[in-house]
């Protein structure tokens, strides 16, 4: 009963009722990504059963650290963006959102580079860790940056200012954000190990 | 648009600067100690160690995660 009157209230109340969305639609994503992650983590066990910890001598610690670094300052930019939508900044907002995407390419072109660039064969032990693990992270980073390309096209017009109609622009970071908790692990993972 | 709200994002920023640095001092520091450590199982512990600190920062700062069962939005 008091749940039935609550459900009223909510839906008397716009934007309560618009709160009430967000809360269902976050608990939906985080779902998402807790079974997303469960796949990389399989991907991860995979990479210690078929190699243990050896990593191949000949691969470009500098670019690893590079891209890493580029990741890592992608989420901060993403975080910017927003904060910046959260509390109705829309001109900031967008500019790191495409500041975000810069860097977002700037990664991938940095893992097509460390691919043509490799002394390994997919065939090997070492790299079919390698090339899968960093193949599907980096499809999860195209993905994010086509779901960040559309946020910041429809972002224009004050449509995500304040409030709950903020969600798309938070949900998209949080999908970008996974996608760097991902790479934290696959970095020491995949580069630093002996 | 208030100064509150401006003063209000301001602070978030700032939190958010402090994330990101703390999360790059991790970043060189698993780097150092990945080059300058001969012991696997010494180097797994403190890289998996590391990892672990920046996922949590990530989760927590950067990705709300105690919006999940928090009653109301706050920024």
């Amino acid at each position: 009963m008091a749940a039935a009157v609550s459900h009223s209230h909510e839906h008397a109340d716009p934007v309560a009722h618009a709160w009430h969305r967000v809360r269902i639609n976050r608990l939906g994503l985080w779902l998402f990504l807790i079974s997303d992650g469960a796949l990389f983590a399989i991907f991860a066990a995979s990479r210690f059963y078929i190699a243990g910890t050896a990593i191949d001598p000949h691969l470009n610690q500098l670019l690893g650290l590079a891209i890493t670094s580029l990741l890592l300052l992608s989420s901060f930019s993403a975080y910017r963006a927003e904060t910046a939508f959260a509390h109705g900044n829309t001109a900031h907002g967008r500019t790191m959102l495409l500041a975000t995407i810069l860097m977002g390419l700037l990664f991938v072109g940095g893992v097509a580079y460390e691919w043509s660039i490799a002394e390994f064969a997919a065939s090997e032990v070492y790299g079919t860790a390698f090339f899968s693990m960093t193949g599907m992270h980096a499809f999860h980073v195209v993905t994010g940056l086509l779901f960040l390309a559309v946020i910041w096209a429809r972002s224009g017009g004050g449509r995500y200012s304040q409030g709950p109609a903020v969600w798309p622009v938070t949900a998209v970071v949080i999908y970008w954000h996974f996608v760097d908790v991902v790479w934290v692990f696959f970095y020491p993972t995949l580069y630093l190990l002996k | 648009m208030s100064n509150g709200n401006h003063g209000g994002e301001a602070a978030q920023q700032r939190k958010g600067l402090m994330v990101f640095l703390a999360l790059a001092v991790l970043t060189v520091v698993e780097y150092i100690v990945a080059v300058s450590l001969t012991s696997t199982p010494l180097l797994v512990t403190l890289l998996a160690l590391a990892a672990g600190a920046k996922c949590w920062a990530i989760t927590v700062y950067f990705m709300h995660v105690t919006r999940l069962w928090r009653g109301e939005e706050v920024h």
